[in-house]
């Protein structure tokens, strides 16, 4: 396990490399493939530009590429090509005429069939397109033909650029022949494994990866982002078995070749500053009961935990029964302070996925997209999603409909909340107000979706990737896929949700220090003069601590938006699911909030995704778990997030790691979805010392106990400092 | 063993995991014989219920001045937060409005029942990487009947019990705990009697006796010397130390050595206390393991 690797060391540099001259050539390329095409139907002239564009874009080779595919190709290669950048300007903005791929034009986050793909090959592909058209063709099915031509097309031009790859590593191990033998005779060989791409289905676990990365950089040409890889170790597992049978590979080499093709994934954060979230999923259960940790599923792990960078997300879905070696092997690299892998709950996700009607062995080999977003790999359109601002809806229960920053109208006039004489009352009004505001969220969602007309939103390449476009005959927006598209709304601010309701509860009507009356002038003012009321709600009980009061309202808020949004369907009849995962969106969520009744001020952060507000966790992680695992997640179809944060030193000795493992089965066994942890680095101690502001909720595990971070006297961060160096 | 019997509680510590193998629950009860220089605790040194107030966590939000009934908190003209100790009754209403997590009120009169409910919230844990509840402190064999009390349903429902103890408590105290406790953490902080005196103002007799009544009659004890470089610190002390130990019959027992560190500190500042050693150094694993090569490497755990 995080043993010193080769490639990596060769890799590391070359990769790292700043880019070429900075013009992006993408949108000129597709151009090319438009404009010799403009008189034939949509489809066949998008079909086109894919094809210019994989032909085209340059295919950058590194010294030390032992799997070939690079997105250095989204660049000129230096200034060899004779286009002004005028040209590339036109020809960028007629490019983008025909529609840009957006996360809102269920464009990208998704998992594709790569099992199938793996099967069959680029070969078997075109001939299984072949075939369909024929029936297209006999049926009358002119749409089909179409659309087959399409994808052939496509598919074709992907095979092109799999040769093109292989004749630049030729040529660059010719180069190298004399200077560099090692390198020159890696690179004949991943040139050889692309020729042989290009005529056969993969045979081995080099060529079924170098297959599976070539998919992925194509897709990244075409301008995805967050494609995933999905249940790698599941499909290359077999590959490894038989090689390592026969004797052609063991752990490390396979080891050396994830690395290889992953470490590339960096590039994103090199040449364009950010990083891409190419999810992995790892472990899982099979749809015949049997558990899913593989050897592979090590390697990958191990892979993951040596490259040490953020680009794929690596999620372990867990399941009763999970080897402990593997948790093990999981805590080491979580420890390292990477965080990965994210840990998944199969009892909770499977019942969320199984709800909707998914057949068994689909739902069984679900995997994530992006971040935490349950996808069924290979059978569904890409993921969409949005933010849903709940606590601004109680500010307007609160208020008879009206914003109580701006004063304007924003939902309906649910009464005076004077008048509420309980909490039912209140209930009532906000039930209504969010009612309404999901009915407006998903107007707003259905009409941008509906505004991307499908018949001229193709995406030929994307469709040869999912069950059952090719047999249809139909594109991935057009209805070819197994299931319809989902939506996940993310509502934002449980911890927000809950403590405000326990606080107007405890506060107005258990112990009736305040009227609601009161409470609405003290939120208008943000609680200028109002220093009494507003303890009051401090000190009223907040979620994460186990306390049985915020904890329903947890609850209640989980269900209640699931029944909210159960209500909706996408233009292709898919379910609207609920996430309650916000990213970082609860801080500029939170600009567009007054004062809440936990006591938060105006314009404050919100709670940030499934977790409790900052620092209102006051009672250890166990608490912490209990609360967070009363909701019912099965409910929560997308997915959530929690984050928990533990020093270093907790996932030193195997001692440490086995009470980790104890805490995280004790947190799935009682309904928790996911739970990510950080093991806080040095870097950000070091950073929490000279901002302490950024920190509030910073608690780093001392010795036997916890503390917030802050709390802590400079000796004592210093100390933790001092150790945390040789962590 | 009544479970009525009430202690003064500083902290329940849940998912505790330097107290002892496996996941632990620490309670630490308040009032201490002993006033050990490098004190990591000294919020628990007295009995009664005392703030802890971490400057530094201050959000200045002014809530404690809002509901302190005696005017302890209060807020200065230019907005900042000030806190007159001589006039708080630690009632403990301001903790719970902080909006900083800068406030801890440490001494909650508790009964042996309602501390028992809060430590087997956990039980399922402490099954799962074999652990249970440790009773630390402050001096928890300086409350016999709490203390008993609560080892005594601990060990009913099942779960391991660790006392955490310096054994400076009259020899009746662990005649009433021995049947209860599963095992017993024995400080030795120094091994002369000027020295412990000197270091913690305890009476080296009373440890001596106590940790030779406890190994005569048959309980499991693990011996924990906190090294403090400068005081007990190094090769030569370990010396004196194992010498000290074999004087008593009690040379096979198994040793811990803990290094010292300094994270007491803040709380002298919290409990607005002057540090009495501020100068000590935090302890190097170096020592550590020198003091291990002379004690015999079979004795301490890893």
């Amino acid at each position: 396990m995080m043993e010193r690797s080769r490639i990596l060391e060769k890799l590391r540099p070359e990769v790292s490399a700043p880019g070429q001259s900075g013009r992006v050539m993408t949108g000129y390329y597709r151009y090319l493939g438009y404009r010799e095409h403009y008189d034939e139907p949509n489809r066949i002239a998008r079909a086109y530009a894919v094809r210019s564009l994989l032909l085209n874009t340059y295919k950058h080779i590194y010294d030390h590429d032992m799997i070939l595919g690079s997105v250095r190709g989204f660049f000129t290669a230096g200034d060899d090509i004779n286009v002004s950048d005028s040209d590339v300007e036109s020809g960028n903005r007629l490019a983008a005429s025909f529609g840009d791929r957006t996360f809102g034009t269920n464009s990208d986050h998704a998992a594709p069939d790569f099992a199938a793909f793996l099967r069959d090959g680029i070969p078997g592909t075109i001939e299984r397109i072949n075939l369909s058209r024929e029936n297209a063709q006999k049926r009358g099915d002119a749409t089909g033909v179409e659309t087959l031509d399409a994808m052939n097309i496509a598919m074709c031009a992907f095979r092109d650029f799999v040769l093109l790859y292989a004749g630049e590593a030729e040529s660059r191990a010719e180069k190298l022949a004399r200077n560099d033998p090692e390198a020159s005779a890696e690179l004949s060989a991943a040139a050889e494994t692309a020729r042989k791409l290009s005529l056969t289905a993969p045979e081995t676990f080099r060529e079924a990866l170098q297959l599976v990365w070539f998919v992925y950089i194509a897709f990244c040409m075409e301008g995805r982002y967050a494609m995933a890889f999905g249940r790698l170790d599941k499909f290359l597992d077999p590959y490894y078995q038989r090689d390592r049978a026969a004797g052609i590979i063991d752990y490390d080499g396979a080891r050396e070749l994830v690395i290889a093709a992953l470490y590339k994934i960096r590039e994103r954060r090199v040449l364009f500053g950010a990083d891409d979230v190419s999810n992995i999923a790892i472990g899982g259960l099979n749809a015949d009961g049997t558990g899913g940790v593989s050897e592979t599923s090590y390697i990958i792990l191990d892979a993951v935990a040596t490259m040490q960078i953020p680009g794929p997300n690596l999620s372990l879905r867990y399941y009763e029964g999970i080897p402990d070696d593997f948790m093990d092997a999981a805590l080491r690299s979580v420890g390292t302070g990477l965080g990965y892998p994210a840990m998944m709950n199969d009892a909770v996700n499977i019942p969320a996925l199984l709800r909707h009607g998914y057949a068994k062995e689909d739902v069984y080999d679900y995997c994530m997209v992006g971040c935490i977003e349950n996808f069924i790999q290979g059978k569904q359109p890409p993921w969409s999603d949005g933010r849903y601002n709940t606590p601004k809806y109680l500010e307007l229960a609160l208020n008879n409909g009206v914003d109580m920053l701006t004063g304007a109208s924003r939902g309906p006039a649910t009464g005076d909340p004077a008048e509420f004489g309980s909490m039912d009352d209140l209930m009532d009004a906000l039930g209504k107000q969010m009612r309404f505001g999901a009915a407006e969220y998903v107007a707003c969602f259905n009409n941008l979706n509906d505004g991307i007309n499908h018949a001229r939103y193709d995406q030929p390449f994307l469709s040869c990737f999912f069950d059952d476009c090719i047999g249809r005959g139909r594109d991935i927006n057009e209805g070819g896929t197994v299931y319809p598209s989902v939506h996940g709304a993310a509502v934002m601010g449980i911890g927000t949700m809950a403590d405000s309701l326990a606080a107007i509860e405890k506060v107005i009507f258990i112990d009736r220090q305040y009227d609601l009356k009161t409470l609405v002038l003290a939120l208008k003012a943000d609680f200028e003069g109002y220093d009494g009321l507003r303890a009051a709600l401090v000190a009223a009980p907040k979620y994460g601590n186990g306390d049985p009061l915020p904890d329903k309202y947890a609850r209640w808020f989980v269900s209640f938006q699931n029944e909210l949004f159960s209500a909706y369907r996408t233009r292709d009849g898919g379910a609207f699911y609920i996430g309650i995962a916000s990213n970082t969106s609860n801080i500029p969520a939170g600009k567009e909030i007054a004062a809440t009744p936990d006591g938060r001020k105006a314009g404050q952060p919100l709670s940030d995704a499934a977790s409790p507000s900052h620092g209102s966790d006051r009672n250890g992680p166990v608490a912490a778990l209990r609360s967070l695992s009363e909701p019912d997640y099965s409910l929560v179809s997308c997915g959530s997030v929690i984050n928990q944060k533990y020093s270093p030193a907790m996932f030193a000795s195997p001692a440490g790691r086995a009470k980790m493992r104890e805490l995280i089965k004790f947190y799935f066994r009682k309904g928790g979805q996911e739970i990510q942890i950080n093991s806080v680095s040095r870097a950000v101690l070091e950073d929490a010392l000279e901002h302490p502001e950024a920190y509030n909720d910073l608690v780093v595990r001392v010795s036997g106990f916890s503390a917030y971070y802050n709390t802590l006297d400079d000796a004592v961060k210093f100390d933790i400092l001092a150790r945390t160096e040789h962590a | 063993m009544p479970d009525n019997a009430e202690a003064p509680v500083s902290r329940i510590q849940h998912f505790s995991t330097a107290d002892g193998p496996g996941i632990r629950t620490t309670v630490f009860l308040k009032g201490c014989p002993m006033r050990c220089l490098w004190c990591h605790n000294p919020e628990t040194q007295t009995a009664e219920p005392v703030l802890v107030y971490y400057r530094r966590a201050c959000r200045g939000c002014g809530l404690c001045a809002a509901v302190c009934p005696n005017g302890a908190h209060f807020m200065t003209a230019d907005g900042l937060h000030g806190y007159d100790r001589s006039k708080c009754g630690a009632c403990g209403r301001c903790v719970r409005s902080c909006t900083g997590n800068a406030l801890f009120l440490s001494g909650r009169l508790m009964t042996a029942a309602e501390v028992f409910e809060d430590c087997m919230k956990d039980a399922e844990l402490y099954a799962a990487e074999p652990g249970g509840v440790t009773i630390s402190g402050g001096e928890p064999a300086l409350r016999p009947e709490f203390t008993a009390g609560l080892a005594s349903m601990l060990k009913d429902a099942g779960i391991n019990v660790i006392l955490d103890t310096a054994g400076c408590v009259p020899a009746d105290n662990f005649a009433v705990l021995l049947p209860y406790i599963d095992e017993f953490y024995y400080d030795i902080k120094a091994c002369d009697a000027a020295e412990l005196r000197e270091w913690t103002g305890g009476d080296i007799g009373l440890v001596s006796s106590n940790l030779v009544f406890l190994k005569e009659h048959g309980a499991r004890v693990r011996i924990r010397v906190p090294v403090v470089p400068g005081l007990n610190g190094g090769r030569e002390y370990a010396g004196r130390l194992k010498a000290y130990l074999e004087r008593l019959g009690c040379g096979g027992l198994p040793v811990d050595l803990l290094p010292f560190h300094r994270f007491g500190f803040a709380k002298y500042e919290g409990l607005g206390r002057t540090n009495p050693c501020p100068e000590l150094a935090p302890c190097p694993q170096s020592v550590i393991d020198g003091m291990k090569d002379v004690i015999g490497p079979a004795r301490t755990p890893p």
